[in-house]
């Protein structure tokens, strides 16, 4: 598209900082990062909107952005990374190509990018499921969702247990978590024993 | 893994109450109570605790079906905006990967957005040489940037509580 900045960031007529690309997408720094060492990875072809994007690139910008994530760890030794899509004026999308942001963090960096925490009403929940039921089949050829059946849905009993046990997944998440990772890996045993 | 992990307790679908919405051998996704009515995860059936680490594979086949339920719970919240995101060590919420959707409407004022700090060319060109190697890495460098890596992993995982 001949009056959009990314378009012309592909072709060349736009001077970029560029990291990687390949014949499908190209990655750049974000001259005005929300941190340092922010990466645009952006479609070569324009589209403006997420759901404009083919599934099959959208999932190739993925595998790629998980690459550029790592290097922001290894590289910048960032304390980790964002991968974040906004699609939409209402998700924050200002450029007018489509972008897969992938933002290197710092602890207490004080970026806004946490996923909020509310509380959504069950109800809401499975009404919504139940609209959802033939659009998935539509979706995903195959893929059947249960039906809700009567009484299912809240009873006390349940809903008790059910926060007993997440009470306790939370608490020993972190224990769980060092347990899981003992496969071997040389490196990982070679720091461990310098800690 | 085992039952301390709420997403693997899910992936095992011994969730209560949760909604699945695509399965296959490798992935699952579920409506998830959390942000916003229709936030969806998509996680790995098998324990990742960070994205780096996850199978490309798995990762390819994540995003594709996340791509397309993003497009498909937008209909009947007669939405048209939406976030996809992965935090990863810095925000993450728990120690098992997942790609978050967040359909959003305006004045729903769940943030996720961010003013653009200002940069130097020089402090560009500088990113550039690290991000790419312009400056080829000695094997001293190479090894060292491979023990950060590990390192890192090691820390995030202590950090969680």
């Amino acid at each position: 598209m001949a009056n959009c900045i990314f378009c012309q960031i592909v072709s060349g007529n736009i001077p970029s900082k560029k990291l990687f690309e390949d014949d499908k997408v190209m990655a750049l720094l974000d001259i005005y990062p929300a941190n340092p060492g922010h990466i645009l990875l952006i479609p070569k072809e324009h589209y403006t909107f997420a759901s404009e994007v083919p599934s099959d690139l959208f999932a190739h910008m993925g595998v790629i952005s998980q690459r550029m994530s790592h290097i922001l760890v290894t590289n910048l030794k960032a304390a980790g990374t964002t991968m974040i899509v906004q699609s939409g004026q209402d998700a924050g999308q200002k450029a007018p190509h489509f972008i897969m942001h992938i933002i290197p963090r710092a602890e207490n960096d004080e970026l806004n990018l946490a996923v909020p925490t509310n509380n959504i009403d069950k109800d809401d929940i499975d009404e919504l499921y139940g609209k959802l039921r033939p659009l998935i089949a539509q979706t995903f050829p195959g893929q059947n969702l249960e039906e809700i059946e009567e009484g299912e849905a809240g009873s006390e009993e349940e809903g008790e247990e059910g926060e007993e046990d997440e009470g306790e997944d939370e608490a020993e998440e972190g224990e769980e978590d060092e347990e899981h990772e003992d496969k071997p890996d040389e490196l990982l045993d070679k720091i461990e024993g310098l800690i | 893994m085992t039952k301390e992990c709420v997403f693997c307790v899910i992936a095992q679908k011994r969730g209560k109450d949760i909604r699945i919405i695509y399965e296959d051998e490798e992935i699952i996704a579920f409506l998830y109570p959390t942000a916003a009515l229709g936030h969806i995860c998509v996680v790995p059936k098998e324990h990742v605790a960070i994205f780096m680490r996850n199978k490309e594979e798995v990762t390819r086949k994540m995003f594709e079906v996340a791509h397309k339920l993003a497009q498909t719970i937008n209909a009947p919240l007669k939405l048209n905006s939406s976030n996809i995101i992965i935090n990863t060590g810095v925000d993450q919420i728990f120690s098992h990967f997942s790609i978050h959707i967040l359909p959003r409407k305006a004045g729903d004022e769940l943030g996720l957005t961010w003013e653009p700090k200002q940069i130097s060319e020089d402090q560009l060109n500088t990113l550039e040489e690290k991000l790419t190697g312009a400056a080829a890495p000695t094997e001293e460098e190479k090894k060292e940037a491979r023990e950060i890596s590990e390192d890192y992993y090691r820390k995030y995982l202590r950090r969680i509580p």
